[in-house]
């Protein structure tokens, strides 16, 4: 039998808002066919408005924007409809989002009011409300410091004292000490500089690779640290001016050195940078990657 | 030590700290209106039972009609309407009854025998007037497992004030008996069945029409008896041997079997009472000398004795001789006072006395403004602490929205974080309202007991300030789930959005 290897398999979809002003809803993202590996670093990339973060609130069970279609989520063999009913199953949501899905958003969304080790730990918390041993727990002080950051001493501050990177690497860290299926991150390292947007998305490779089953779902707009970090890419391709689509042409793979699109074209990390750079219109970023 | 942390109690913990607000102002507000209004309802309520026990006062709940032979008619009518269930219902009535008034002598132990007049009225055994004079304000009540009717045992016995007690020199709580003048001058003890703070008309004697009738016929007294009869009261068993001992010399007595001593338990049930009859003797001494040689015995010093008359036990008196006085109409409560006198006005050409119709009106209307001020209190202290809370939960909200769109995001449940603010709302409220009830227990009752005494003259069986009343219950019970409704609508006004509207404000 052969084993599943896609964490999401989307077939057919209609993403749509509500607008003002407009009767009903209007479409902004279609995606025909669209298979997500587990195991890998999949980057959304696309222009500003392209439907990337509905995309990913889509596949994260943030909002419920599906008119048409349907989207698999497969884990540990196990496959689950996240279709338009699934809205209707509260209970089914909050179990879905609770055992599998953790988040990272541009924004810390940190409580000011609670302290360090309260945010980061109130995440793993949810998902296990009996119990957690903050003092022993040595995976987070392992973590704090492969991020840079000096646990106790952090946690000597409050929340509102730590400057914006360390309040992003605190999310960043609460998103991936729960134990998840798939981690969704809406531009992650957005508030970082590269050095340590590459090191956190490093992080997230090493937690992938330690389990299989885990995958990451990011939006960037960041082509050449999507380059260098994914091992799968999709760019949002535009249809109109509101109304985006996923095109097999523009999915890549990694594959060896060099990228696989979905026309079987080999492409370079420049090639596909430049690909890539042609459809979203970023414009190229003097940067390094370490 | 291993320290354990749930996700309900970090939130609890830090969203307690962050809604008491900065230098708990939350609590410090919802503290100061709760404060005032325990403060208030306390002497409000307390001021409300006041009144309640004033008008279901016995002297408060009953009208007189005068009785002549130009209300005769109407009176019986009246009488007899009064009688039935639904006429009573009608005008919320308890019953009706007549009665008369009228002086009766009565003897007293601390000037020698001296005779005082005091006024007295008849009362209806089974009215409720007697059950609530024996409710409240009694000193000491002489049979009191005769729950139903207590003359049916005595029917010649009387309910007295502590007033005629202390005046004919006994003590209210050991009284037996009192010793009346019949028309014809003989000494007849009558039975104390209870003795009152007050009775109603300002009289200090109750009995009842057929002790009154009685009374008004010379026929009722035992003045066949040729015995010589001594009433001795409130004397222990060695103490009326000695008196036996002293009378068998003072008066002379060869024979002793001509001496009957009998123990009374008529009366008060706690001290003894005795009848000495002595009959024939060989010797034959003039009553007044026999009362004088008693009247020097030691042993009889300090009690009240001397030679009477007993009252018949009959339960049957021809009264068609003499008319009532007044008919007494009882009220269960005041409420129809007004349609009453206008019914007596129109069907019955009866009038009302308009002060005293004045009176017990004032009674009603003072009760209603009283419960009408403390329910408007009420609400409106459970409209500003409601107001209040969901007005700082909202704000709250409306400031971590995004953090809570987090949450959801993550997996929590909705009913989670809702019921964990409302344990939030009830641990402030409860932080807030039982410091508040305390204090304003302690001021209420420093207030009674230290200045209010200074600015009125104090009933000092009325408690005029009190929270130990089921009504404080209910205003909590009422405060706590207005509070906890509040706060579940908020909670879900802003949880009723998907974790993605949430975290990018989409339209809220």
């Amino acid at each position: 039998m052969e084993v599943n290897r896609n964490v999401f398999e989307i077939e057919g979809l209609e993403c749509a808002y509500n607008h003002p002003g407009i009767r009903g809803k209007k479409v902004v993202l279609r995606i025909d066919h669209l298979a997500i590996p587990a195991g890998e670093v999949t980057i959304i990339l696309g222009m500003s408005g392209s439907g990337k973060s509905t995309l990913i609130e889509t596949l994260g069970l943030m909002n419920n924007t599906i008119t048409k279609g349907r989207i698999t989520f497969t884990h540990a063999g196990i496959k689950t409809d996240i279709c338009r009913e699934i809205w209707n199953r509260p209970s089914d949501l909050t179990e879905i989002r609770n055992s599998h899905f953790s988040f990272i958003f541009q924004h810390d969304f940190l409580m000011p009011y609670y302290s360090p080790e309260e945010n980061i730990l109130i995440g793993k918390l949810i998902q296990d409300p009996e119990e957690s041993s903050p003092d022993e727990n040595m995976e987070l002080n392992k973590l704090c410091q492969k991020t840079g950051l000096n646990f106790h001493q952090i946690n000597k501050k409050k929340t509102t004292e730590l400057s914006v990177g360390q309040k992003q690497r605190l999310s960043f860290i609460r998103a991936i000490i729960k134990n998840y299926s798939v981690i969704f991150g809406d531009e992650p390292t957005g508030n970082l500089d590269e050095v340590n947007s590459a090191l956190l998305l490093d992080i997230l490779t090493d937690s992938i690779r330690q389990n299989k089953e885990r995958s990451a779902i990011l939006v960037s707009h960041n082509v050449r640290l999507s380059i260098a970090k994914a091992g799968y890419i999709i760019v949002l391709s535009p249809v109109s001016e509101e109304e985006y689509e996923v095109r097999s042409e523009n999915v890549f793979k990694r594959k060896g050195t060099g990228w696989l699109s979905g026309c079987n074209d080999l492409l370079t990390d420049s090639e596909l940078e430049a690909k890539i750079r042609n459809v979203v219109n970023i414009s190229e970023q003097k940067i390094t990657i370490p | 030590m291993r320290k354990t942390t749930t996700f309900r109690s970090v939130l609890v913990r830090n969203e307690y700290m962050a809604l008491r607000g900065k230098r708990h102002s939350t609590i410090v507000y919802l503290f100061f209106i709760l404060f005032m209004t325990f403060l208030a309802f306390g002497f409000a309520k307390s001021t409300l039972t006041y009144q309640k026990k004033l008008s279901a006062d016995p002297f408060s709940n009953w009208i007189n009609l005068n009785f002549h032979s130009g209300t005769r008619d109407s009176l019986r009518t009246l009488h007899e309407k009064i009688s039935g269930v639904e006429f009573r219902e009608r005008f919320h009535l308890k019953g009706s009854y007549f009665y008369n008034k009228g002086m009766i002598p009565v003897f007293t132990r601390s000037e020698g025998n001296k005779i005082v007049q005091y006024e007295a009225r008849t009362i209806d055994p089974l009215s409720g007037i007697v059950k609530d004079l024996l409710k409240s304000g009694v000193c000491s009540a002489n049979y009191p497992d005769s729950t139903e009717n207590v003359f049916k045992n005595e029917p010649n016995g009387v309910i007295v004030t502590r007033k005629l007690v202390n005046e004919i020199g006994w003590d209210a709580h050991s009284i037996s008996f009192i010793q009346i003048k019949s028309p014809v001058g003989d000494m007849v003890p009558v039975p104390v069945i209870a003795v009152v703070n007050e009775l109603p008309d300002l009289s200090d004697i109750a009995y009842t029409n057929l002790f009154y009738c009685k009374t008004m016929n010379p026929g009722f007294y035992d003045r066949e008896n040729s015995c010589y009869r001594i009433f001795i009261e409130n004397m222990d068993t060695a103490g009326i041997f000695k008196v036996i001992e002293e009378l068998n010399t003072a008066l002379e007595i060869s024979d002793p079997s001509t001496v009957q001593t009998t123990g009374l338990v008529t009366g008060n049930r706690s001290v003894l009472n005795w009848k000495i009859e002595i009959g024939a003797q060989e010797k034959d001494i003039p009553i007044s000398v026999m009362n004088e040689r008693l009247a020097s015995l030691a042993s009889l010093r300090n009690h009240h004795f001397g030679q009477y008359f007993e009252l018949s036990k009959d339960t049957a008196c021809d009264n068609s001789s003499f008319y009532h006085d007044y008919l007494a109409i009882e009220f269960t409560d005041l409420e129809k006072i007004g349609d009453f006198s206008k019914y007596l006005n129109d069907k019955l050409m009866l009038h009302l006395n308009l002060e005293v119709l004045a009176h017990r009106e004032n009674y009603l209307y003072t009760g209603n403004i009283a419960i009408g001020s403390i329910i408007l209190l009420m609400i409106l202290s459970i409209i500003s602490v409601s107001i209040y809370i969901s007005g700082v939960i909202r704000h709250h909200l409306e400031k971590i929205k995004k953090n809570l769109g987090n949450f959801l995001a993550f997996g929590i449940k909705k009913n989670t974080l809702t019921w964990i603010y409302i344990w939030v709302t009830v641990k402030i409220l409860a932080v807030a309202l039982f410091p508040a009830m305390a204090l304003a227990f302690a001021c209420g009752e420093i207030f009674e007991k230290f200045l209010l005494g200074k600015l009125l003259v104090l009933d000092p069986d009325q408690d005029y300030f009190s929270l130990s009343d089921s009504w404080v219950g209910v205003f909590i019970v009422l405060i706590l789930f207005v509070a906890i409704t509040r706060t579940f609508i908020s909670v879900n006004k802003i949880l009723r959005h998907t974790p993605g509207d949430l975290i990018y404000e989409r339209a809220l």
